[in-house]
């Protein structure tokens, strides 16, 4: 049995409670648009500062190359990436209107035509597309930040930012960066609301991106990447923001993903020179390009570079040379695996997804708050807002989720064996692995457990020395046993 | 006694230079061993001016490399992950030396370490209190890139997590000859990047060139777009943004030089950036060097000539022997009275500079306390342990400026006195003095490197006047202040500690997520400002401390190099009655055959004069010895 029907009903109730309440049609939408997000796929936002990779890790994700990516600063627009049956692009704009905008494939990327319509009058695209990675969750494409066009960035932080929070953002965020800069961390605690906690280690996860660049494109450029993002998982100023930091190389998983057999072709063409041939062309970007090798036209050789990196080539060249690699698939699967997708895309299954329901009745629930706020006062208006203050207090689902938050961020003090098992607590659905049995274990074992967690966990609250919030914490871990205790009653 | 003869620059003028050692020689031929002196030490600022380049940007860009690439020789250290993290100043030595220079409670420490161990010292590694109070590295090597007086500077990145140090290296700029900013080709110039150009290029002179070094371009496969998009957010900026971009790799160069690769050492792109820093930097050093050195050497050159007229003078006209004793002895006396504490210029030089004590003590306390009242206000509209980060951060970068720019008003405040003092002895005793341009200061001697321990300090100061005379390589830097001995030295170390480690950030740690307890907030916020004004007063102690040394030393140093030219001229005053009657007493024959070599003397002084006169573009302050009369 699970735990959870709790919050996400109370918070439909209040939902259909607005509805009822409001008269206003431009709310109207907005509540729709609440009420379609709490019960669609998870949210997740990609963030970071410009040309950090979030369009390629977006791409890489979603198995497509949807987004666009240029050498240039690119994305422009906040542009949502959800499941839908057909293919279809949306503008949206701030006053909720959407108007389709006509689209093409242009050398696999999707490219949407804006017409008349201005950038500025766009709050948001929408992109509905059938790929079965976008069932669960809909991906979130944000323009970068630390833009020199500072129009681009600040859309971001509107969009993210917690008081104007609206149908439509985020409940979870991968934060992307290069190297920790100071704007990062700004940006990061910028929309970290502590009184809210609204966007937490919880619900945050940090990629060091663009992995391969770290090491100069050495071949252990990843090594050295995995080493670098071991050390950040230990800084405090990261983990009070996010849960963990995992490299990745966007590049390599994107064209993983996407790769085509007349790039394979290519490739392993290039494969067959001597030694000393591929030794001189894998030299540097120029020299990869250089129009003396006639073995490969240029322009070939240049769309290879843009689809793999010099990295990329350094790994792929001497694999097919050896002829350890010897088909497209194949060469396609390596590249992930060396990219780091996979680590990311089972951190997001681990981390996001289980708290899924919990985060987007949070999502709603902000929402609502918000879209009230903007209303003229009313009787109606001071019922829905004591209903959400009950349902954010009452809710032992949020209260479970503060409760990682603090854990997680390193903000109580606890030992590791605690700390993991709060986390566990505060993430399993399933009572017996809330309480670490397997999940066949029998009620009374059940029972039997909770009970003695119950104990261990009251005798730490109730604790004379240890500080408020610890004691707030044990209180929230006894309460969670004490629901598995009366589940298997 | 000739001209240093360090490796000639293809800028020197090997003629102009040769003019210089002859008049050099003639200077001590004829007993004035201390212009002598000077026009040894202009002509190696022409051979080695002494110039300053620093290399910033934000960090992970390739700073390091681009150090190590110029002097194709690993010097600084580089890695993946951890970022340099102090000072590291690389200049010329006989042999590799490693300095580290401390501040420790008030105390200036240097010591010299093992090369092996600069890894943990400059960069984030190891133990973070190995690398405390290390407030800049000094490295020596003995590298032929180096040996015409550069000196590379490489800087901790800015926009790391420790925006004091971002402060810190700031600090620094004004006395940078020249400017590398590095930026990385694989993204464009980011507006942190962009704010922090402008920054850099406002902060130094107008006679600063500045270059970018888009680095890593081997692996960057949109380098030439990148370069294409930089150029336009540069020239975007405005004037000050019209900075040549030079497109490098440090791998490539790397392997140029070990394969000896010409043809890749090209496409590595140092041998353009070095041409660049040429002549853009070197070149115009040598120029104003040059020119001063010929303003100085015509100026030694009518000294000489001056005395020697004289002397021929009273040979030809010896019954002009007694009024010229007699006007002798009249300048002897004029001369005697400025001798002593009582003299005019002594008491102008004590009453100045109490004067500039007193103004720049005011001025940074006034400076004080705008910050502190700043603060006082920013605490109290702040919740959150992150936003008193950041305010911690913004009180150190304006304490890091208000103390720059202390020290910078008091130096401009000393050269002032210095001109002034020099008229003073003009117009009492007509000393002219053939220095008499402002000296600018050396930048490179502002990172000594000397281990000096107390009694040799002493002997340097002796010694001092060959560091003074190296000064002035460039006129335009007169204006810069001793900043670079002292903000290190001082407030620096105050200035790049975290917020954390001021005990500012601890006042508000462990707030708990709906702490809304008010009184608890503002007992926080308590704390806070008490952690501010602890900071506050402790660099105010500091400063304080180093300004008053500071003054102690400048006047100390100006006294004794007035003392010095009071002295001179009275011993050429002297001489040259001792000339007059030696002179006198000769048979007729001697005299006529003295007079002869006295006129080949002018002609040969005029003879370099006129040599001189080639790279004079002031137009020579005075005449030219011109010949026997």
């Amino acid at each position: 049995m699970t735990m959870d029907g709790g919050v996400v009903e109370q918070v439909r109730g209040l939902l259909r409670l607005a509805e009822g309440l409001i008269a206003d049609d431009r709310a109207h939408a907005e509540l729709h648009g609440l009420t379609d997000a709490l019960d669609g796929p998870l949210r997740v936002a990609f963030a970071g500062r410009v040309k950090a990779g979030k369009s390629t890790l977006l791409n890489a994700l979603v198995g497509e190359r949807l987004a666009p990516t240029d050498a240039g600063e690119c994305t422009k627009v906040v542009t949502v990436y959800k499941h839908a049956r057909g293919y279809e692009v949306l503008a949206v704009g701030a006053d909720g209107a959407s108007l389709p905008l006509p689209f093409g494939r242009d050398g696999g990327a999707l490219k949407i035509d804006l017409g008349e319509c201005p950038p500025a009058a766009i709050d948001h695209i929408e992109v509905g597309w059938p790929s079965s990675e976008l069932r669960d969750l809909t991906l979130i494409d944000t323009p970068g930040l630390a833009s020199i066009d500072d129009v681009n960035s600040r859309r971001t932080q509107g969009f993210m930012a917690a008081e104007e929070r609206r149908a439509g953002g985020p409940d979870a965020v991968v934060y992307l960066m290069r190297h920790l800069h100071h704007t990062d961390a700004e940006f990061l605690d910028a929309f970290l609301d502590r009184t809210t906690g609204d966007v937490s280690p919880v619900n945050a996860v940090a990629v060091l991106s663009r992995a391969d660049e770290i090491g100069v494109c050495r071949l252990d450029a990843l090594e050295s990447a995995e080493r670098i993002a071991a050390r950040y998982r230990e800084l405090r100023d990261l983990r009070s923001l996010v849960s963990t930091v995992v490299p990745v190389a966007g590049l390599l998983a994107e064209t993983g993903q996407t790769l085509r057999e007349h790039e394979f072709a290519s490739l392993r063409s290039l494969a067959a020179e001597a030694r000393a041939t591929l030794d001189e062309l894998l030299v540097s970007v120029d020299g990869f390009c250089d129009p003396h090798y006639r073995g490969l036209p240029v322009e070939t050789r240049r769309s290879l570079l843009d689809r793999l990196g010099i990295f990329g080539l350094r790994l792929s060249l001497p694999e097919l040379a050896a002829g350890r690699i010897s088909n497209a698939p194949a060469l396609a699967q390596a590249l992930v695996a060396a990219s780091g997708l996979t680590e990311l895309q089972s951190l997001i299954r681990r981390h996001f997804l289980p708290r899924a329901q919990v985060l987007r009745s949070r999502s709603a629930l902000a929402g609502l708050s918000s879209l009230i706020s903007h209303l003229p006062r009313s009787d109606g208006m001071r019922e829905l807002e004591t209903g959400i203050e009950r349902v954010e207090a009452a809710a032992h689902e949020f209260a479970e989720l503060r409760l990682a938050h603090l854990v997680l961020s390193g903000t109580v003090e606890l030992s590791p064996e605690d700390a993991a098992e709060a986390e566990r607590v505060s993430i399993a659905r399933d009572p017996a692995t809330r309480v670490g049995l397997p999940k066949d274990a029998r009620a009374e074992t059940i029972r039997a457990a909770a009970q003695n967690r119950i104990e261990h966990w009251r005798t730490l609250s109730a604790d004379p020395l240890s500080d408020p919030v610890l004691a707030d914490v044990c209180e929230i871990v006894a309460r969670s046993y004490e629901a598995v205790f009366a589940a298997n009653t | 006694m000739t001209v240093s003869s360090a490796a000639p620059s293809a800028l020197a003028d090997s003629e102009f230079l040769a003019a210089l050692d002859a008049a050099s020689d003639a200077a001590s031929q004829l007993h004035r061993p201390d212009l002598s002196e000077q026009l040894n030490l202009a002509g190696d600022r022409i051979l080695r001016p002494a110039t300053v380049v620093c290399v910033v940007g934000e960090f992970k860009q390739g700073k390091s490399s681009v150090v190590n690439s110029l002097l194709g020789q690993f010097v600084c250290p580089t890695d993946d992950d951890l970022a340099t993290s102090a000072v590291t100043v690389v200049r010329f030595g006989g042999t590799v030396r490693v300095l580290v220079h401390r501040r420790i409670d008030g105390h200036d420490t240097v010591e010299e370490i093992a090369p092996a161990q600069v890894g943990s010292l400059v960069t984030e590694q190891g133990d973070p209190a190995v690398r405390a109070h290390v407030e800049r590295v000094e490295i020596e090597v003995p590298n032929p890139a180096l040996a015409g007086g550069l000196v590379l500077v490489d800087t901790p990145g800015v926009g790391g997590l420790s925006v004091g140090q971002a402060a810190a290296t700031l600090a620094y700029l004004p006395f940078a000859d020249g400017l590398i900013f590095a930026t990385d080709a694989t993204s464009e110039l980011s507006a942190p990047e962009i704010a922090l150009l402008r920054t850099a290029v406002e902060r130094c002179p107008t006679a600063l060139m500045a270059l970018m070094a888009l680095t890593k371009v081997d692996i960057a496969a949109n380098w030439r777009r990148i370069a294409e998009i930089d150029r336009n957010h540069l020239d975007a900026t405005g004037e000050k943004g019209r900075v040549p971009i030079i497109p490098v790799s440090s791998v490539l160069r790397q392997a140029a030089l070990r394969l000896h690769d010409a043809a890749l050492d090209a496409r590595s792109g140092y041998p353009a950036l070095a041409e660049e820093i040429s002549r853009r930097i070197i070149g115009p050093a040598k120029k104003s060097a040059t020119e001063l050195a010929a303003v100085e050497g015509r100026a030694v050159v009518a000294q000489l000539s001056a005395s020697l007229k004289a002397d021929l003078q009273l040979l030809e006209h010896p019954e002009g022997l007694e009024m010229a004793l007699q006007d002798l002895r009249a300048a002897q006396a004029r001369l005697d009275h400025l001798r002593g504490p009582g003299s005019r210029w002594s008491m102008q030089l004590g009453d100045r500079m109490a004067d500039l004590g007193a103004q720049v003590n005011y001025t940074f306390r006034a400076a004080m306390r705008t910050a502190s009242r700043e603060m006082d206000e920013g605490i109290e509209s702040i919740n959150t342990p992150e936003e008193w980060d950041r305010l911690g951060q913004e009180l150190q970068t304006h304490v890091a400026e208000a103390v720059a720019e202390v020290f910078a008003t008091l130096e401009r405040g000393v050269q002032e006195l210095r001109r002034d003092l020099a008229t003073t002895l003009m117009e009492e005793a007509g000393i002219v003095d053939a220095d008499a341009r402002p000296r600018g200061v050396d930048v490179a001697a502002l990172w000594t490197s000397a281990l000096i321990a107390e009694d040799e300090a002493l002997a340097s100061q002796a010694a001092g006047q060959t560091v003074a005379g190296l000064r002035g390589a460039q006129s335009g830097l007169s204006l810069f202040s001793l900043l670079g001995q002292f903000v290190p030295r001082g407030a620096v170390a105050l200035l790049m500690a975290s917020p954390l480690t001021l005990g500012i950030g601890i006042a508000f740690a462990g707030a708990s997520l709906r702490d809304s307890h008010r009184r608890k907030i503002a007992l926080r916020r308590q704390k806070a400002k008490a952690a501010g004004r602890q900071f506050l007063d402790d660099v105010q102690f500091e400063v304080g401390n180093e300004l008053a040394d500071t003054i102690r030393v400048r006047q100390r140093d100006l006294r004794d190099e007035f003392a010095e030219r009071v002295t001179n001229a009275l011993k050429v005053n002297s001489d040259a009655a001792a000339r007059a009657q030696a002179n006198a007493q000769q048979a007729e024959a001697e005299r006529g055959r003295r007079a002869g070599q006295i006129r080949a003397g002018l002609e040969r002084l005029a003879a370099i004069d006129r040599a001189l006169a080639v790279r004079d573009v002031a137009g020579g302050m005075n005449s030219n010895a011109g010949g026997p009369t």
